[in-house]
């Protein structure tokens, strides 16, 4: 296999990896989000928490791969992102400690106040890793202010600049709105009665926001973005909606990013019709098209460089060697499948709907 | 005042000593869990469901830890290593991901099944998931421990001198490194025995009090056989790596041992001494004689190099590397000069030396006499912490193998109520293992400074480009949060276990779990 088909794959491999974290952890996230929204009472809140406890820890690892893989792939993207932007992935980073506390020791604790607290914990380690993530990824489609030196360190320098911070910021928030769509469809589909329908409530809601930001976002990439491009000999150039040139070039590209509209359709259909587990392959498929779409968009460029727009990291500069590449396909190839096999064992495994008969029930052995 | 590199260090430090107060339970801790379901599912003796289920409680609190605190080590590698893994990623970051992919995700899917499993999978499908959990959890250590043999050895990689980085040449020699081997057998038998310690010494607690007999006399008795077979092992592979690491890193052990001049062979083995580092000269020693020689050689001729011998070499490597650094520099101006390639073919495997002299040059391209020294003097690690660190280590051990041999032999004496001092003596040692395990890493990791990779790329120049206030920064937020982490988890895991096995473990099948006796459909 050529470098360059190795190098290609692996683009593709790592946004299959971060579609991966978005379906599975997403959805803890999304309940996350909404648990301290959609009921007052404590064993409807243990409900909720319920639906994802035995699963989150091992959807998380989807991150984990995901930052693995880009570490593994692209070595100089991870030093280079992870390094200029200290401060949010550190934000990120400690917003990950709230969860797996929260899961494990807020039932150890009798006193609803004493678990309430808890759960905002909950909702924390669901709200602040998402929404920096998003906010990374904002800060990349703006093109990130850096400059490399020649041993391929960053060039030390002061970067604030809080006008550039906006669009970040909105990127966040979208991701949130996303996840709480995800994470509304999934909760449906594990609980009934009133819990369901308000969370269902809550999922129309997002419904309505989703649709307002995606609009927002294309007129954005067209109208307001600097979008960046690589011409044929392998300069950067930017330039107000550079980045839908992709697009343009092979304009049938544009049905990908329709799979965002059709899925929320389905989602919104199915959740009507009380088919929930068609809706989370609506929603899922709105996630995976959502990450098709960018990476169209930004191929074959990882992180633009404003500053210097020689120094921007693409596919073919920052890729690691192609005996590494082919090694890691060849895991990752096998391990997937396998991954995936096992992990809808444990959902089918503990299926159906957790209801307040279930908690109480088993009150020392649930969360 | 402290350094960006020094800060980086110290955040490091922290972040993984602490990561490694819950690894090794959680590593030794599966098999215990293991060994006790399969009792279960083999004879169908509840008590041993019962007993899987209460040490499975207190695995759960150190497991959630022990994820989360794994998490920033990863994360740190670009946070804070940014030129590191440029300089090394393609070949480092492999094994990371690896890791991700065949173990994390096992164990973590595995873990829910563990906990919220009991009641909807028959007996041996949840042994089943038991095992599958052991099964990543080690295969987690496994890993981590090849990438981390790598940064000790590395093996299988080249400098590339387009890329300016090293590139995977040989995947396979660097999964079977013998230092990844050796690594890995040490490591997670140090796990187990951490595990089996700490059954042994609830277990003991428990006795001691008169509380919950047949379920604490079952637990010492498995903890003290797994643990003895333990503890000998990684006694018998520690002396295993000590052979490699005297073959592939000659400055950790001139340092462990505090050898300042090569003796003539077999050297002796320094038990104690006062190791001067100004005078650089041990002030006094007690040495056994030929021992160090059979350890680190497995001969009686073959010469172990001293601290001085080693200087002037990496003097001579440093020298020599430099010129590959000046013909790097040349070739990259103009990248077709063949002196300067044959140059650098010649001075390639002294690059690394190169390095690090290079990072003490105050002008670029020029370096005085003075820095040559302060280079060639920050090629050794600091020899006083080594040499306690690892006789400190070995101490607790040598403990821990006594422990395991009282007790196996209490257990087979089976009347462990009245063996009040061994007894006492096991809850004692709880500490020893943690504090032999944080020593061990220690002396591994401080040991190859001042390399990230040893001999390829000094920890000086590994750092990312960061203002140290920030490392600071994040460093606060590790402590303070971890602090937070720590004293819940501690809360909770003295609350449990003076707590006991409840109504919950001890009654098995009872109406606290009325699906138990249920099929899934009638469950729905």
């Amino acid at each position: 296999m050529s470098y360059e088909t190795l190098q290609i794959i692996w683009w593709g491999l790592i946004g299959c990896l971060l579609v991966g974290f978005l379906i599975m952890d997403g959805h803890d996230m999304g309940v996350g989000l909404i648990l301290p929204w959609v009921t007052r009472q404590d064993d409807e809140r243990r409900v909720v928490i319920n639906t994802i406890g035995p699963h989150w820890e091992g959807n998380q690892v989807w991150l984990i791969l995901a930052a693995g893989g880009v570490f593994a792939a692209w070595p100089e993207v991870y030093g280079v992102i992870f390094s200029y932007f200290y401060g949010t992935i550190f934000l990120m980073l400690f917003g990950l400690f709230f969860r797996p506390v929260a899961f494990d020791y807020r039932n150890k604790f009798k006193s609803y106040r004493v678990r309430q607290i808890w759960d905002w914990f909950l909702f924390s380690g669901s709200c602040i890793p998402p929404f920096m993530m998003g906010v990374l990824l904002g800060n990349i489609l703006q093109g990130v202010d850096f400059a490399l030196n020649p041993d391929h360190t960053l060039m030390l320098s002061s970067h604030w600049n809080f006008g550039r911070k906006l669009y970040p910021l909105l990127c966040g928030f979208h991701l949130l709105v996303l996840l709480i769509f995800h994470g509304s469809v999934y909760l449906s589909w594990r609980t009934e009665g009133a819990l369901q329908s308000r969370v269902e409530r809550i999922f129309r809601g997002s419904v309505i926001l989703l649709v307002i930001l995606y609009l927002g976002q294309v007129f954005w990439f067209s109208q307001g973005l600097l979008g960046y491009h690589v011409e044929p000999n392998g300069n950067v150039t930017s330039a107000i909606g550079l980045w839908l040139n992709n697009f343009s070039k092979q304009p049938w590209l544009w049905l990908l990013p329709l799979g965002i509209p059709s899925g929320m359709l389905l989602a919104y259909s199915a959740i009507k019709f009380h088919w929930q587990g068609l809706a989370f392959l609506g929603s899922s498929i709105v996630i995976m098209f959502t990450l098709v779409s960018l990476g169209i968009m930004m191929f074959p460029i990882i992180v633009p460089s404003s500053a210097h727009l020689g120094d921007t990291l693409t596919l073919s500069n920052s890729s690691a060697s192609q005996h590494s590449l082919g090694i890691m396909f060849g895991v990752t190839v096998f391990f997937i499948p396998v991954i995936v096999f096992y992990t809808s064992w444990a959902y089918r495994v503990l299926a159906g709907k957790v209801t307040v008969a279930m908690i109480q029930a088993n009150d020392h052995t649930m969360y | 005042m402290w350094s960006l590199v020094d800060v980086s260090r110290l955040q490091f430090a922290v972040t993984v000593l602490f990561h490694f107060l819950f690894v090794p339970l959680t590593v030794g801790m599966v098999w215990i869990l293991l060994i006790m379901e399969s009792v279960y599912v083999m004879t169908g003796k509840e008590i041993y469901k019962n007993m899987t289920r209460f040490w499975g409680k207190l695995f759960a609190i150190n497991f959630a830890m022990g994820v989360t605190t794994g998490i920033p080590l990863e994360i740190q590698f670009g946070t804070n290593w940014a030129h590191y893994a440029y300089y090394v990623g393609d070949v480092f970051g492999t094994p990371m991901a690896i890791e991700g992919m065949m173990a994390f995700f096992l164990e973590s899917t595995f873990v829910g099944l563990f906990f919220f499993g009991w009641e909807r999978l028959s007996a041996p499908k949840h042994l089943l998931v038991t095992m599958l959990m052991a099964l990543g959890t080690n295969l987690s250590a496994l890993w981590i421990l090849i990438a981390n043999a790598w940064m000790q050895h590395p093996v299988g990689a080249t400098f590339n001198l387009t890329t300016e980085r090293m590139e995977l040449t040989d995947f396979m020699a660097v999964i079977f490194n013998p230092d990844a081997q050796d690594k890995f057998v040490h490591t997670v038998s140090a796990g187990y025995v951490t595990a089996a310690t700490f059954v042994l010494a609830i277990s003991a607690y428990y006795i001691l009090k008169n509380k919950n007999l047949p379920f604490a006399t079952r637990s010492f008795r498995i903890a003290a056989s797994f643990g003895l077979a333990s503890v000998l092992s990684v006694i018998v592979l520690g002396d295993e790596s000590g052979y490699t690491v005297a073959e592939a890193q000659q400055t950790k052990m001139a340092a462990i041992e505090a050898m300042w001049h090569t003796e003539p062979a077999p050297a002796s083995f320094n038990l104690v001494a006062a190791p001067n580092e100004r005078l650089q000269k041990n002030d006094w020693s007690l040495e056994v004689p030929w021992v160090m020689g059979i350890i680190g050689t497995r001969s009686l001729d073959k010469t172990i190099p001293g601290i001085f011998e080693i200087k002037e070499k990496n003097k001579q490597r440093m020298l020599s590397g430099i010129k590959a650094i000046d013909a790097e520099q040349i070739l990259h101006q103009h990248p077709n000069d063949s002196v300067a390639l044959q140059q650098f073919m010649e001075h390639q495997k002294d690059l690394g030396f190169g390095l690090l002299l290079q990072s003490f040059e105050n002008t670029p391209h020029q370096f005085t006499p003075t820095e040559l020294q302060l280079a060639v003097d920050s090629s050794i690690p600091r020899v006083v912490p080594m040499f306690w660190g690892f006789r400190l280590m070995v101490l607790m051990g040598g403990l821990l193998l006594s422990l395991f041999a009282l007790a196996f032999r209490a257990t087979l004496a089976n009347s462990l109520i009245e063996h009040k001092k061994l007894l006492r003596f096991a809850v004692w040692m709880l500490p020893a293992p943690w504090i032999a395990s944080e020593l061990g890493w220690f002396v591994a990791e401080f040991g190859r400074q001042p390399w990230t990779v040893y001999g390829i790329l000094p920890t000086r120049l590994s750092t990312s480009s960061l203002a140290v206030g920030d490392v600071w920064l994040s460093l606060t937020g590790f402590v303070i949060f971890y602090t937070g982490l720590f004293v819940v988890e501690m809360w909770l895991m003295v609350k449990y276990v003076r707590m006991g096995p409840t109504i919950v473990e001890l009654s098995g099948n009872n109406i606290n779990h009325p699906y138990d006796h249920l099929s899934i459909k009638e469950i729905r």
